[in-house]
């Protein structure tokens, strides 16, 4: 009974342990786990302008990235 | 061999700094050999280093100072001098943060990251900031969160919330709180109008509460993982708040001193003149501008390519003489905030880590203009224990005497009774004459000041 308790938290105990490999600064507990909880949200943010960023891209009739005065519109492929 | 193991350099036993005969090493120990050849070969150090982001440094023959843990020796370029986050006004510690950041950002593209996030990594050559801790880089664990996190909220964010929120005096509280501001401490004092600002609400006052909630909480615990987004986002969230916090001198008591002071326009033509003259005898190869208010005086050292660091106490008068720095992209001059009547003392483990300003010298040359009645009179400071203390400080001394009848004086004078019999002229010869020999006596035209130069005995 004991065994079949303790496996979960140690399959989880191992995963996690790779998880958190030690480093010679405390991070902090609170710290930690702050990240975690917005670590979506801020990270949707990033991953939401990259995406728009695509998109737009997409959209405008110039890459934002291309130099323009190397390139004229014109001579593009498809412009 | 005479090693001397920087007293600073304890922490990370990802190596040291050491100096031999003089010159700076840093050892790198085999525990940080893996991390040391990523950040290498990743391309982030010629990256960081072609930016003026990070140190540049080369790889050195000379023995390690421990061999027994060594991998290499590096000889990292020496920064003209070290100095301190509470010696920085708001801006210096603000273009600090965003260094940081920047440097982060950068490691993250390239798959690593930084494992601290200490504004004593950061010191200024002139007015740019540069990282100085070559083993501060580790591989990037995706999944893992950013450890210097609370770090750079300590180090960086709270006493910038603090300064531009509160009171631009509070940087000072770094120099009691070595790893930064308490982010619970931040959090109380700073004005409930602050967390209306997402950053500041979540950087600050959510993470401060969950520091308080999560104390006792192993960190293998803690569930979830980051993505490479969400770190970016985290460290964009960061810079977009440094971003958002101003502050502006306002009613400074130096802001228009050149204009308020009793100098006619000969006046200080003649003042700039004579400084200017005594520099091009001594020719200094560095210099401290003590009670330099916005730096009018140290530029006359800075622009002929020497170190030069301009001391004030007031925060407006440095910020004001940074915003300037900045605009000049002046490369010698380094505005700092200290009073000197309570110069920073050496602070952190065993009164070592930090130095006193005393240790960081001495310097060639002193420029202490204007500065005497501040120290003889308002601070009561006799006379003879001023020579003293500028002997520990320099080799060349340019003085100016404002005597009693000086406006400036009067008004210091005006609410209080003058005791200071032996402040005239033949009082400061006298009680400098222990310290220092007069090589030159020049009265100001137009006023009733005197422009020494003088050499240390």
């Amino acid at each position: 009974m004991a065994h079949t308790g303790n496996l979960p938290m140690l399959v989880e105990a191992t995963r996690l342990a790779l998880v958190v490999p030690p480093a010679y600064l405390d991070p902090g507990s609170g710290s930690f786990i702050l990240q975690l909880l917005v670590a979506g949200i801020l990270g949707g943010l990033v991953a939401l302008r990259m995406s728009w960023g695509k998109i737009k891209a997409r959209f405008s009739r110039r890459p934002p990235d291309t130099d323009d005065k190397a390139t004229p519109p014109e001579a593009k492929p498809g412009g | 061999m005479g090693d001397a193991r920087q007293p600073s350099s304890f922490r990370d036993r990802s190596g040291f700094l050491f100096t031999r005969d003089g010159r700076l090493f840093r050892q790198v120990n085999r525990s940080y050999q893996p991390d040391f050849e990523l950040l290498l070969s990743s391309g982030l150090y010629k990256e960081l280093v072609d930016l003026s982001l990070l140190v540049a440094h080369r790889e050195s023959s000379e023995p390690p100072a421990d061999p027994a843990l060594a991998f290499k020796v590096l000889e990292p370029e020496r920064m003209p001098f070290i100095s301190y986050p509470y010696e920085w006004c708001f801006g210096q510690l603000k273009r600090a943060a965003l260094c940081t950041l920047e440097v982060q950002k950068r490691a993250l593209a390239r798959g690593l990251s930084l494992k601290d996030a200490s504004a004593y990594n950061i010191q200024f050559r002139g007015h740019q900031p540069v990282l100085i801790d070559t083993p501060s880089f580790e591989r990037l664990v995706e999944e893992r969160p950013w450890f210097a996190y609370r770090q750079f909220c300590q180090h960086f964010l709270a006493p910038l919330a603090l300064m531009a929120q509160v009171d631009v005096r509070l940087s000072q509280l770094l120099r009691v709180h070595i790893d930064g501001i308490p982010l619970d401490l931040a959090a109380r004092l700073l004005p409930a109008h602050s967390r209306l600002r997402p950053g500041l609400a979540l950087h600050i006052h959510l993470h401060a509460g969950a520091q308080r909630r999560y104390a006792d909480v192993p960190l293998a615990a803690s569930r979830g993982r980051m993505t490479r987004s969400s770190h970016i986002g985290i460290v964009d969230n960061l810079e977009a708040t440094v971003r958002g916090l101003h502050w502006d001198p306002r009613g400074t008591a130096w802001q228009s001193y050149y204009e308020e002071t009793n100098y006619s326009p000969a006046g200080i033509e003649n003042k700039l003149a004579l400084t200017e003259s005594f520099l091009n005898q001594v020719r200094p190869r560095s210099v401290w501008d003590l009670g330099a208010n916005t730096g009018m005086f140290s530029r006359l050292a800075s622009r002929q390519g020497i170190f030069t660091l301009s001391i004030d106490s007031d925060p407006g008068a440095v910020e004001l003489n940074d915003r300037a720095c900045v605009q000049e992209a002046s490369p010698n001059l380094l505005p700092l905030l200290i009073d000197l009547t309570n110069p920073s003392p050496a602070v952190g483990w065993k009164n070592e880590e930090r130095m006193s300003l005393r240790e960081r010298g001495p310097a060639d040359a002193i420029l202490a203009l204007a500065l005497i009645h501040h120290l003889a009179i308002a601070n009561n400071t006799p006379l003879s224990d001023i020579a003293t203390w500028f002997s520990h400080l320099t080799h060349w001394l340019v003085l100016e005497f404002v005597p009693k009848q000086d406006s400036q004086v009067q008004r210091l004078l005006s609410f209080r009774a003058d005791i200071f019999d032996d402040y005239h002229e033949e009082g400061l010869e006298k009680a400098f004459a222990g310290a220092f020999r007069i090589i030159s006596r020049q009265p100001i035209r137009e006023s009733s000041r005197v422009l020494y130069l003088m050499e240390r005995r």
